[in-house]
């Protein structure tokens, strides 16, 4: 078995944290348009000037090595708004700076990173434009940073709305450590994601004891009853028959048929108990829109944060989640039905 | 957790090799479900099919015939119908032990095994329950034993330990199902994360319920786990005590005795291990799993069945020796004239005619085990594979014995008789092997058969070392070497 | 990937729905369909020769043991052979049409194929005798014998008023049982075992006890499973 695992995946996922620049990156990152209405109303429509746009192009080189038609497509589309929001330069200016901020962390981290916050006026002027592409940063070039942004209007009533932050963690200690500083942010739609039960997670999500023990505790009780009442019923009081000279109702006999259904109504109980304390089955979910979000079952580590969460708000999201340094992180948005 | 050192020294660590990644288990076990099926696989699936084919024709030929194609008849009512339900029974053992004894006791090693050990339960649970469904004879009347409200106005009489069997069975079928598709709902994600067509992802998916691989569904869910290896745990040592019951309440020499629960627990424990080694050799040269089913493990599973095989050897010695101490001619009867076949004879002057089978028993059963007490054969995969073919004969021999040569000479001249297997005895019990290898070859082909998500959670680097509470896995030296990876072959 | 649409996520609050449906339904169907109330009740098959019960026993008064003759005394209730269809019919509507086949079994000695209506399956064992032929009670209000058994009428129902005889009760066990386990209802004089629409004086009911005393069905399995 190889021991790098980088051989076996998909190429997508091996550059990531080098190129960030990715289709799927573009995708997420497009999320920031369409704000809650509760949210202030502020639509973050992200900017970024034509000279960072690109800046970003041409810097990038490996990212557009390995950029298909879709990014490419995408840079027009960038320019293009960029031009229309040309008016908008010193608010990109200062997004870019802040852009630069983060990335240096992430750079650190060896990450690539999102960044850059649009300022809330230049948001409020463009919020007709609902298929506002978002931002992507990268590093270039020890540390510089680049925000390429991509820009997109249309008129058309939004199709989608972001529905969750998902942030990617390499190793279960950086996620343990994200998933303290969400619980002390004090979050309560958000959840984390591991390819198996990591211990100490309880404890760095807050998560209270679970109720499944007393669940199953309950039917196997009922299951404990029902076994003696069956018994009683059938074989000494609706049709008492002397069977080998005992007697219809005696105890020793009922022991082996209390004690299975005991166990099987608990284990029926556990199961039941189980589906629906995890709301399962659930074969639908936004989380599912990233495909990203694939590598949970296998060696990556997420925490999502749900636009739902009353504490939710697009900013101070995202910064809370780039500060707990993940490899990647990403607004996912789900269709509106 | 909180596992102290001698725990570890049991096995708690995974026996993987250091520096496994989770990727490198992701990998490892999926592919085998996702690339083209190796010849080997299509050398044992086309004649398991064909064997199953068999099955089929001879229960259809069995229904229209009656049970009287079998070889049962006075006085030996129950014969390899009853062997066979005995023998696949105990061979579903070793797949709850493995997966909730072995968990209740943090034996992490076992997490290499137990998907395995799991299908091989529920598989062959399935073999043992199309026996007694036949012997009824009518086995669409077969509803009878469930308590329904009939146009009889009659119940199922729980007093029958007939009826015991019947709950007993079917709960544990019902629980191993259950338990075994718990475990498999993080790893069907997996496999549907991976899934390259729409389709596949589509099966998987539906199949693993929209696992998201949450924490919050993983508390609950490791608790559920805890609490159905804690419900398994008992009720697989009251399955096999109850399918004794059947003999034990009875009054027939050679059935009535005390020790029979412990006796067949360990029997069915013992021939279960075997199985699964068996069929793990195979799957293992098959499927090149050899890094994730080491000599370690086999090493630690032939110590099982060495110590259960001592266990069943004492229960064989006992019986002699209870049949001497009560001075009960009857006992002694069965005992030294129809099965050791010497001591008693009869007034021919012969031994009892199925002598040979108690001595394929204890041959099989007692002394080949006893080879597991050199490392060298623990260690040899030729040797434990040959061991444990012949612990399998052994152990459907013991059945055999128990049950055959309780009944073939009996207490009245009038019952004196023997017992003849027909043809259609011996073609059902080999196509009960169809059933079983077909449904055995479709999951290892079709399923992940490694615990994916509880092998990752053993890898030495699973958990954060950061925690506050004083781990073990805290020092640097509890965490890599505490098992030796095992020198691959 | 989003791989299912979202309206999958009814799907355990459908087969919730569905599963439960569907259970109820199949109870249903099994309890009310396939009971023998439904079943076996009313099964009046086409016989050979239309014979009227009705005219027979109700109007012309016939008594049952006529033609079922020894019903008291042997397990079975016996078809009635020709000839006892001609010791009247050879001088009473000689030329009917629908006796025709009646003359010609009498002619040919080839017995009539009565469609049986009544059938126990042959690990029932059911005799007639036992239930007609009286069990001994105490004495009677005035000092005479009292026998007590089961009337025609208790399975068989109003055969006086049957054009075509068919299943008056359903015949299966549960239905068996719950005579056997308390037969009071059913219990009348030996002498009335034929009466149809008998009814019980106040006097017979006050000794109902001893009637059941007398009588005592087994309800354990070796009862009628010989």
């Amino acid at each position: 078995m190889a021991n790098d695992d980088k051989k076996t995946k998909p190429v997508k996922k091996t550059l990531m944290g080098v190129a960030p620049v990715s289709d799927e990156q573009a995708d997420s990152a497009a999320s920031t348009k369409a704000a809650k209405p509760d949210l202030s109303g502020a639509t973050p429509g992200e900017q970024v000037t034509q000279a960072a746009a690109e800046e970003a192009a041409a810097g990038a080189e490996l990212a557009a090595a390995k950029a298909e038609s879709d990014p490419a497509e995408r840079k027009v589309k960038a320019e293009v708004a960029a031009a229309k929001a040309a008016e908008a330069k010193a608010d990109a200016e200062k997004a870019a700076a802040n852009a630069e901020a983060t990335s240096d962390d992430a750079a650190k981290a060896g990450a690539g990173m999102v960044a850059a916050d649009a300022a809330k006026t230049r948001a409020a002027a463009l919020e007709e434009a609902a298929d506002a592409e978002a931002a992507v940063a990268h590093p270039k070039k020890k540390g510089a940073t680049l925000a390429a942004r991509d820009t997109a209007t249309a008129d058309e009533e939004p199709t989608s709305r972001p529905a969750l932050f998902l942030a990617e963690y390499e190793t279960p200690d950086d996620l343990v450590h994200a998933a303290e500083q969400v619980r002390d942010a004090g979050y309560e739609k958000w959840d984390c994601h591991t390819p198996y039960p990591v211990h100490g997670l309880d404890q760095a999500m807050g998560l209270s004891e679970t109720k499944i023990g007393f669940i199953s505790f309950v039917c196997g009780m009922v299951g404990l009853v029902s076994a003696v009442l069956m018994i009683q019923y059938m074989n000494n009081w609706d049709y008492p028959i002397i069977i080998g000279g005992k007697p219809p109702g005696s105890f020793p006999s009922m022991v082996p048929i209390m004690f299975e259904l005991t166990v099987l109504l608990t284990g029926f109980g556990t199961l039941f108990g189980l589906l629906h304390l995890a709301r399962l089955p659930m074969h639908h979910h936004p989380i599912f829109e990233s495909d990203r979000f694939e590598a949970a079952t296998d060696d990556r580590f997420f925490i999502s944060i749900e636009t739902q969460d009353p504490k939710f708000d697009l900013k101070k999201t995202r910064a809370l989640l780039e500060k707990t340094h993940p490899s990647h992180l990403e607004l996912v948005e789900e269709e509106i039905a | 957790m909180a596992s102290a050192a001698p725990i570890h020294e049991l096995g708690e660590r995974s026996l993987l090799p250091p520096g496994t990644t989770f990727n490198d288990v992701t990998e490892a076990v999926c592919r085998l479900t996702e690339e083209k099926a190796p010849r080997g696989w299509w050398v044992l699936f086309l004649p398991s099919v064909a064997l199953l084919g068999l099955m089929l024709s001879c229960i259809v030929y069995l229904l229209s015939m009656g049970i009287g194609v079998w070889g049962n008849n006075t006085p030996a009512y129950w014969a390899w119908d009853i062997t066979n339900f005995v023998w696949w029974i105990g061979i579903g053992h070793a797949g709850t032990l493995i997966s909730a004894i072995l968990f209740l006791f943090r034996q992490n090693w076992r997490t290499s095994i137990n998907r395995f050990a799991e299908a091989m339960t529920v598989f062959a649970v399935l073999c043992a329950a199309i026996f007694p469904a036949l012997h009824t004879g009518r086995p669409w009347f077969d509803y009878y034993l469930a308590p329904l409200p009939n146009q009889m106005g009659i119940w199922p009489n729980f007093k029958s330990p007939l009826m015991w069997d019947v709950f007993a069975v079917n709960t544990y079928l019902t629980i191993s199902v259950i338990f075994w598709y718990v475990g498999l709902i993080p790893d069907l994600a997996t496999l549907r994360d991976r899934s390259k067509t729409l389709l596949r992802k589509r099966i998987y998916g539906a199949l693993a319920l929209g696992w998201r691989g949450s924490h919050r569904h993983w508390q609950h869910y490791e608790r559920a786990y805890l609490i159905f290896a804690a419900i398994s745990t008992p009720l697989v040592l009251s399955v096999h005590s109850i399918v004794s019951f059947d003999f034990a309440t009875s009054v027939m020499p050679g059935w009535h005795t005390t020790i029979f629960p412990p006796y067949f627990v360990a029997g069915a424990v013992f021939s279960g291990f075997a199985l699964v080694l068996t069929l793990m050799l195979i799957v293992r040269s098959v499927f090149k799993m050899h890094s994730l089913v080491t000599i370690k493990h086999m090493d630690l599973m032939n110590k099982f069945m060495l110590g259960t095989g001592i266990m069943v050897g004492y229960a064989y010695a006992m019986e002699f020796f209870i049949a001497w101490y009560s001075g009960n001619p009857y006992e002694s009867w069965v005992f030294f004239h129809n099965r050791l076949g010497f001591g008693y004879l009869d007034q021919e002057g012969n031994w009892g005619p199925l002598w040979w089978s108690y001595w394929a028993m204890v041959s099989c059963n007692v002394i080949a085990p006893q080879l597991f007490w050199f490392k060298k054969v623990r260690t040899s995969v030729p040797a434990m594979f040959v061991i444990t073919i012949f612990i399998n004969i052994g152990m459907w021999f013991e059945r055999f014995v128990i049950i055959v040569t309780s009944l073939y000479r009996d207490f009245l001249p009038g019952s004196w008789g023997s017992f003849h297997a027909t043809w259609i005895d011996i073609l059902l019990y080999m196509g009960t092997f169809g059933l079983f290898f077909t449904l055995f070859l479709l999951f290892i082909r079709w399923v992940p058969m490694i615990a994916i998500a509880e092998v990752k959670a053993t890898l030495p680097h699973a958990h954060p070392h950061h925690a506050g509470d004083d781990h073990a896995e805290d020092h640097p030296a509890a965490l890599g070497t505490v098992d030796a990876p095992a020198p691959a072959e | 990937m989003q791989i299912f649409p979202r309206e999958l996520n009814l799907l355990p609050m459908v087969l919730a729905g569905v599963g439960t449906v569907a259970g109820v339904g199949l109870i249903l169907v099994v309890w009310i369909y396939f009971s023998p109330r439904n079943l076996q009740v009313g099964y009046s098959p086409e016989q050979p020769v239309p014979y009227s019960h009705r005219l027979h026993a109700g109007e012309l008064g016939l008594d049952c043991r006529y033609c079922h003759a020894n019903v008291e005394e042997s397990a079975e209730a016996m078809i009635p052979p020709t000839q006892t269809c001609m010791g009247c019919h050879n001088v009473v509507r000689t030329e009917s049409a629908r006796l025709a086949p009646i003359r010609e079994s009498w002619e040919t000695g080839e017995a009539m194929e009565w469609v049986r209506v009544h059938q126990l399956p042959d690990h029932t064992y059911f005799n007639h005798s036992t239930h007609l032929y009286g069990a001994l009670a105490s004495e009677g209000p005035n000092g005479e014998e009292v026998r007590v058994a089961i009337g025609c009428e208790s399975c068989h129902g109003r055969i006086d008023q049957m054009e075509v005889v068919g299943v008056d009760q359903p015949i299966a066990m549960q239905w068996c049982l719950e005579c056997h386990r308390d037969p009071s209802e059913h219990l009348r004089p030996v002498e009335e075992i034929t009466t149809m629409g008998w009814e019980p004086s106040d006097e017979w009911l006050e000794h109902t006890d001893e009637h059941v005393a007398a009588v005592l069905p087994p309800t354990h399995c070796s009862g009628c499973h010989r």
